[in-house]
């Protein structure tokens, strides 16, 4: 009886054809890998017929620490017009603490001089609500054009910095 | 079934935890390139399928501008984590040969070793592992004392497993794990259970109760009790295994078999009436699991040692009954598994996730490891055919687009053609041509009067008009008049022939200068043609989303190649499991009633007197 028990009690764990599996496991990271190439040369095309570089301007936005700034969103206007409002998850602003940097925006403007407005919410030191804006001009040229937001802790004013810079 | 408890809690830890590192060291995530950072961005959410297709598209535009081999090592990562593990291999192999540099050596070593600890190969993982040397990034430095602990306690290692977990971080949930491992190590290991039981449910309780527990940690603690109930009936000490599976959550989907270890330790202890009273919780159950079925089978055994052969027998036949039930429910099940299409199973199985409970009755099936992975897989290719869908509606819109734009360009060139630029070019070139042959005739016809000036041509027709109001007086009596008329107009006369040569080169000259702005605007003609053409054409665009919507078509009908081979794999996997339960319950019913024969026999044995047995034997030796 206690053998039977015991029998019984491995049913708790099901195997079966292992070899086939295998093979499965194989196509599937096959698979895998087609899909991500198929995705970059979509991604690719995407850009190239909807944002060609005569056009194409890209916005980044990157952190450095965040003690005196916690980001809950960003609102982004480019020659007054709200391009992009983003609202922050913890997960995306951890990536973003430890070294990850966002494309906020991918959009086309026309070649010449243009605006650049981003709205930076969230929680300031003691807890306080905050908002600050920052803007800068560019100017747009037959190149892609590509704009860093970045916000940096400034340890001497001992509050955050937000800076705007051309890549 | 301890080992395979430990093996199943082995591959938990496992899967638990691929999740849990971080790539490069601390320098190498210093970002230049902002490419590179976007990398990072997903990579550092789990997002590796969209992190890897970002730096595959880095990688197609040019080299990222970023530490050396950082990228590389980190794609190396990124696809061991994503399943990519020849890819992983041939990334690391690359660097193991090419990178001198201390930090990347040991990184690439370091994720190699975990390739090989993924894939269960822990010789070639212990191999890799021990190249690692200090230079490892601190971010690597807790994974990498993990699975040096683990392979420690597979080769019973007791220094080395203390040694390693001495150097894992002392906040780190490795330390619950590996403990873990250790304690169902020890309990694999018969002669450690019977000196270290007390110590083993001390360090259990304790481990599991140092922080607030998660899910995954009650199934491990579950799943440790379990283990460790069996392993006291196993050394005979029935209390301590009862304790134990008390611990067990009745929520846990393990209740079924802590119950009857538990009854199983009661009967030992002969408290049978506890014992059956504990298998009745089990044994109300609608669904006749194997655990079900072998609790019947231990109330019957329980009245059968408790000397009441009539209870036994009763329980016994009220089991065999269920049993034959049970087994027409199977046979009813089995025809409807091979009707039923793989999508129905398959919301049988949602239905059961959602509510522990379904039609089908697949409760043992699905708590098996074997089968949860191959669901895995299955819903792996789900997610992976719906993206390749959303592939297939992206090159449509794109599609859509192009014709738009090829269609829009066609009108736009049109309207250039017709309103802008052919039609004023043809008309400019018409009054050119009439200017051309008027000057040539005036200059022929020494025709000065061609070249007067708008004031000449103005009083020229004042003088015209004079002549004729003139020629209508009386005649004689404006003389004077006439002949200051005529005067005048001999004067004008004489001054455009005066005037005719300088004339007449100004006309050339201004003609020359004409035929310069129309040649200009002929050939900006000719250029803005051809950049509309130029635009016009998209067939280069068009051939490349051609090409990749085959390469789409084909990857997807791959994929429903895949998804099928698995569906069918599964659902022979639930058939064959219904038919094996089928076979053991038939073993079930025959053994049941052999016994209840048995328990016939015994009971007739007794109820026949003293005297009758005598009468037997003397009846017996008479035959003799």
């Amino acid at each position: 009886m206690k053998f039977k028990l015991l029998t019984l009690l491995m049913m708790l764990s099901f195997h079966s054809y292992a070899e086939q599996e295998l093979s499965i496991k194989d196509e599937i990271a096959a698979l895998k890998k087609q899909v991500i190439a198929l995705n970059r040369d979509l991604f690719i095309l995407e850009e190239d017929l909807l944002y060609p570089a005569s056009t194409q301007v890209a916005v980044y936005l990157a952190m450095d620490v965040g003690q005196y700034f916690q980001l809950d969103s960003i609102e982004l206007k480019i020659d007054g017009n709200s391009t992009t409002h983003y609202l922050y998850t913890e997960k995306q602003l951890n990536a973003l603490y430890k070294g990850g940097v966002q494309r906020l925006y991918l959009g086309n403007v026309s070649q010449g001089e243009h605006e650049i407005t981003a709205f930076f919410i969230g929680t300031g030191p003691n807890k306080r609500e905050y908002k600050r804006a920052t803007t800068a001009k560019f100017i747009k040229t037959q190149d892609a054009k590509a704009i860093e937001l970045k916000i940096v802790d400034s340890t001497g004013k001992e509050q955050a910095e937000f800076l705007v810079s051309e890549l | 079934m301890i080992k395979i408890l430990a093996v199943n809690c082995f591959s938990l830890c496992i899967c638990s935890n691929i999740f849990a590192t971080e790539t490069a060291s601390e320098d190498l995530n210093r970002v230049v390139d902002p490419r590179y950072g976007t990398i990072l961005f997903e990579y550092y959410q789990g997002n590796y399928q969209a992190a890897l297709t970002l730096q595959a598209i880095a990688e197609y535009k040019s080299p990222l501008a970023h530490q050396g081999v950082a990228p590389e090592l980190l794609k190396g990562g990124m696809s061991l984590k994503y399943g990519l593990l020849s890819q992983a291999h041939d990334i690391f192999k690359t660097l193991l040969n090419s990178a001198e540099d201390q930090t990347i050596l040991s990184a690439a070593w370091f994720y190699t070793g975990k390739m090989h600890y993924q894939a269960e190969d822990f010789k070639s993982a212990a191999a890799a592992l021990s190249q690692v040397t200090d230079a490892l990034a601190l971010k690597f430095s807790d994974e990498f004392h993990y699975m040096k602990a683990q392979l420690a306690i597979k080769n019973n290692d007791e220094i080395g497993y203390k040694n390693e977990k001495s150097q894992i971080s002392a906040q780190h949930d490795y330390h619950e794990y590996i403990e873990h491992n250790a304690l169902l190590k020890q309990l694999v290991l018969n002669d450690a259970v019977d000196t270290n039981i007390e110590k083993i449910t001390q360090q259990n309780t304790n481990l599991m109760q140092k922080k607030k527990l998660t899910a995954e940690m009650l199934a491990l603690q579950n799943r440790s009790y379990l283990a460790l109930g069996f392993a006291f009936i196993k050394q005979g000490d029935n209390q301590n295994a009862i304790k134990t599976f008390k611990h067990i959550s009745m929520k846990s989907h393990l209740i079924e078999p802590a119950l009857l270890g538990y009854g199983w330790a009661l009967n030992n202890m002969h408290e049978y009436d506890k014992a059956r009273n504990v298998l009745a919780q089990l044994t109300s159950s609608e669904i006749l699991t194997p655990y079900v079925q072998e609790a019947l089978l231990v109330q019957t055994y329980s009245y059968q040692q408790q000397g009441d052969l009539q209870a036994a027998q009763h329980k016994l036949i009220i089991s065999i009954n269920r049993f034959e039930e049970y087994k027409a429910e199977l046979s009813q099940k089995l025809v409807t598994l091979n009707k039923l299409s793989w999508r129905q199973i398959y919301d049988d199985i949602r239905e059961f996730e959602s509510s522990k409970n379904n039609a089908l009755g697949l409760n043992e099936i699905l708590s098996g490891q074997g089968f949860q992975s191959n669901l895995a897989q299955l819903e792996l290719l789900y997610a992976l055919k719906q993206q390749l869908k959303t592939q297939l509606q992206q090159i449509g819109s794109f599609k859509a687009l192009l014709d738009d734009k090829a269609m829009n360009t066609q009108i736009r060139l049109h309207a250039l053609k017709k309103k802008t630029l052919q039609t004023q070019v043809d008309y400019l070139l018409e009054k050119r041509n009439g200017l051309m042959s008027k000057v040539n005739n005036a200059i022929k016809k020494q025709d000065a009067e061609a070249f007067f000036t708008p004031s000449q041509l103005s009083l020229k027709k004042r003088l015209d008009s004079t002549k004729v109001v003139l020629a209508q007086l009386p005649e004689g009596k404006f003389v004077d008049f006439e002949s200051r008329v005529s005067r005048v107009q001999g004067r004008l006369i004489w001054q455009a022939h005066q005037d005719f040569s300088a004339r007449s080169w100004q006309a050339k000259k201004d003609i020359k200068h004409l035929d310069n702005f129309m040649a200009q605007l002929q050939k900006q003609k000719s250029q803005l043609f051809k950049s509309i053409d130029t635009a016009q054409d998209m067939s280069d665009e068009l051939s490349r989303i051609k090409k990749i919507q085959l390469r789409v078509d084909t990857h997807f009908n791959k994929n429903n190649h895949i998804i099928n081979r698995l569906e069918t794999k599964l659902k022979k996997a639930f058939i064959t499991y219904y038919a094996q339960r089928k076979t053991d319950l038939e073993q079930a019913i025959v053994q049941a009633q052999l016994l209840n024969i048995q328990m016939q026999d015994q009971s007739f044995s007794k109820t026949i007197s003293p005297e009758h047995e005598l009468d037997k034997q003397s009846s017996s030796s008479e035959t003799l």
